[in-house]
């Protein structure tokens, strides 16, 4: 091994052979090149056709790409030296313990060992998938394979919006034209993991409810308009987008909850009393919450909740609900 | 069902099943193991079924129904065991999960052992009327070509004064019950679907005729039937489809012959989802309204209200006093129902 400038053209970057790294941010690192150079060689290993693959370092090279410098120092690895899955397992341990690895990443690194370096599925589980943070088992290796279903536009939108592995398995189960149009949907919104699921859930579910594409459903609700709207914060675009997904999946539900709010609002009940009920209606029972905070408060709760229960309305409540 | 191995435990070695089972499938390639249980391991529940375990069941082989969960209302069922798995394949089959991580057929071969636990049972409770039943890890007549549990089984009900047992089938394996002597004791049920159900969620069952056809032939050989909606499905077209069902229930069987109709709409442990969603990618049984409700999913209660209320409806119009009951209901729901059945009985 020996340390050299080379020559950055000289090295093949579209050979990914050894690569994990997916979607690398570079502005910071291209403001320290610029201001001191590269400090850390980056490592290559030379081929038998005289070109240059990368081993670790891939940011770094591409950096000097961006800012148009000549050369880079590197160590150099012979092809006698350095076997290809000795160099991935290089790139692997230069990446793992230097920094948190996103979930495309991972699914690269999953990918790879399986099906280029033929490692056996056991291996990777019992081995592998604990270095990268995660359980030894079959499931998650399984769904990181999955993720090979996912067009290149949605791995980076995944990895920009720091998506959950759950998230992104169920978004790899849609065809690479249903991605395209979610990607559109999904740019405008940053939903937690269990909200970001439901949602793709809910649209998955309408779509096959429907029989039709999830093209459709996105354009039939009009999801675009209701994400794309630059006045609307980000979360309550979530919420507007599960409110029109539920009703949409649910809608005997939603129209029951619906009547319910209209009929409790009705009763005029005082601001410091709440009537509850079970959101699914399975429930007989209702729950009055009272809040007070002295005895005279009270007094004057119950006398007010006693005049909007003697309205006639209070017993059409009862009738609806159990009907 | 064809098998493709049979594994027997060795201390199912003595037991006369074991020999009559080996003597039914003498092509298949057979294997004593010390311990059944190192064959327990999670596989592709496809190629599992036709595996064969024979072994012996030392468990709690009688007891009550264990599909009851908290604030479902209990029919006083019972159930024994006398093998799990199954050759049909249905969709919402609540098996994929239960067994999954032993997935094989499995016959216990101490039928009589089993038969004496249930026997302790109901004689220490004489002046109690005792339902029972397989088919809780199984379809109970789904193996009896190969068992001939069913001869045994009747034979030892019919003696029984203070129980009633059920054999409830998506099958019409029913050739060892004809001609039986069971004096009243046993009843021969049948789980029921629109055909169009059958086809696309109960892979591997009989035909809706065939269930029916069967039922008929169990009536000409003197035992009553039963048949459960269980489960009933929701989608746009199940009010036709389902009063064509109980239309010719009674176009087959005369009311008089019918010992109950059960009902329950589908419901599922939120777990089975993906594990269904895995295995049937087209199926819609999950396109309806769910909620979850008392550990489960179900339809949304309303719509389940509505199913129950019009299949009383149509079971009424045709023959009011035919008993029926809901299965694993909550109280709200029992009541609602109840209440509209009795205004339209009354009108
Ligand atoms: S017949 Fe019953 S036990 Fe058999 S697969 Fe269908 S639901 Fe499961």
């Amino acid at each position: 091994m020996i340390l050299q400038y080379i020559q950055t053209n000289q090295v093949n970057v579209a050979d990914d052979s050894f690569r994990v790294t997916f979607a690398p941010r570079l502005d910071e690192l291209k403001n320290s090149i610029r201001e001191v150079g590269v400090i850390n060689p980056i490592t290559l290993r030379h081929t038998q056709e005289g070109t240059y693959q990368v081993v670790t370092g891939y940011k770094r090279l591409l950096a000097c790409l961006e800012l148009n410098r000549q050369t880079i120092p590197a160590l150099i690895y012979e092809p006698h030296d350095l076997s290809p899955m000795q160099a991935f397992l290089y790139n692997l341990h230069d990446n793992i313990f230097t920094r948190e690895l996103n979930v495309v990443e991972k699914y690269t690194i999953c990918s790879k060992l399986v099906k280029l370096y033929a490692v056996s599925e056991e291996d990777v589980v019992k081995h592998y998938l604990p270095l990268l943070g995660e359980e030894p088992s079959y499931k998650i290796l399984h769904q990181y394979l999955g993720l090979e279903q996912l067009i290149e536009a949605m791995k980076v939108h995944v990895v920009e919006k720091g998506a959950a592995l759950s998230s992104a398995m169920r978004i790899a189960e849609f065809t690479p034209s249903t991605q395209n149009s979610l990607v559109n949907v999904l740019k405008h919104v940053n939903p937690s993991t269990n909200k970001l699921n439901e949602l793709l859930t809910l649209i998955r579910e309408i779509a096959a409810r429907d029989g039709t594409s999830v093209e459709e459903i996105l354009q039939r609700y009009q999801l675009l308009t209701i994400v794309a709207d630059p006045s609307v914060a980000a979360p309550e675009k979530v919420m507007a987008l599960r409110q029109t997904l539920r009703s949409v999946r649910l809608p005997h539900l939603t129209e029951r909850q619906n009547q319910l709010t209209e009929l409790i609002q009705g009763l005029q009940l005082p601001q410091s009393a709440r009537l509850v009920a079970d959101p699914y209606f399975e429930d007989p029972k209702l729950k009055l919450e009272c809040q007070f905070s002295a005895p005279e408060e009270l007094n004057a709760l119950v006398s007010k909740i006693q005049e909007a229960f003697e309205k006639q309305h209070w017993h059409k409540i009862f009738e609806w609900y159990r009907a | 069902m064809k098998f493709d191995q049979i594994w027997i435990d060795r201390n199912a070695l003595a037991y006369p099943a074991t020999q009559f089972i080996r003597d039914k499938l003498k092509n298949v390639p057979c294997d004593v193991v010390e311990d059944v249980h190192a064959l327990k391991h999670p596989s592709d529940l496809r190629s599992a079924k036709r595996q064969l375990v024979l072994t012996v069941h030392r468990g709690l082989a009688f007891k009550a129904c264990q599909g009851m969960c908290e604030g479902v209302v209990c029919c006083g069922y019972y159930t024994i065991d006398v093998g799990s798995g199954c050759p049909c394949d249905c969709t919402y089959c609540i098996l994929q999960h239960y067994i999954s991580n032993n997935p094989m057929t499995t016959i216990y071969v101490n039928i009589e052992e089993i038969l004496g636990i249930v026997k302790k049972h109901i004689e220490a409770e004489p002046s109690r009327q005792f339902r029972i039943g397989t088919g809780e890890l199984s379809d109970s007549l789904a193996y009896d070509d190969i068992t001939g549990y069913s001869k045994i089984i009747t034979a030892f009900f019919a003696a029984q004064a203070n129980a009633v047992f059920e054999f409830k089938t998506k099958t019409v394996t029913i050739d060892n019950l004809i001609g039986l002597k069971h004096n009243g004791k046993i009843v021969v049920s049948w789980s029921l679907n629109p055909q169009k159900i059958i086809d696309s969620e109960e892979k591997h069952s009989a035909s809706l005729k065939e269930r029916l056809a069967a039922a008929k032939k169990c009536v000409g050989s003197g035992y009553r039937v039963g048949f459960h909606f269980d489960p009933m499905i929701n989608y746009p077209e199940w009010e036709k489809d389902y009063k064509e069902v109980v239309e010719a229930i009674f176009e087959n069987v005369p009311a008089s012959s019918i010992a109950w109709i059960s009902l329950g709409t589908l419901r599922f442990p939120h777990h089975l989802k993906p594990i269904v969603e895995k295995r049937f990618p087209d199926t819609k049984i999950f396109c309806g309204e769910f909620i979850p409700a008392n550990g489960k999913m179900r339809y949304f209660r309303p719509l389940r209200e509505e199913m129950y209320k019009k299949m009383y409806g149509w079971i009424d119009n045709k023959a009011p006093y035919t008993e029926r009951y809901l299965c694993m209901e909550t109280p709200f729901v029992h009541k609602t129902v109840a209440e509209e059945t009795r205004k339209h009985i009354q009108m």
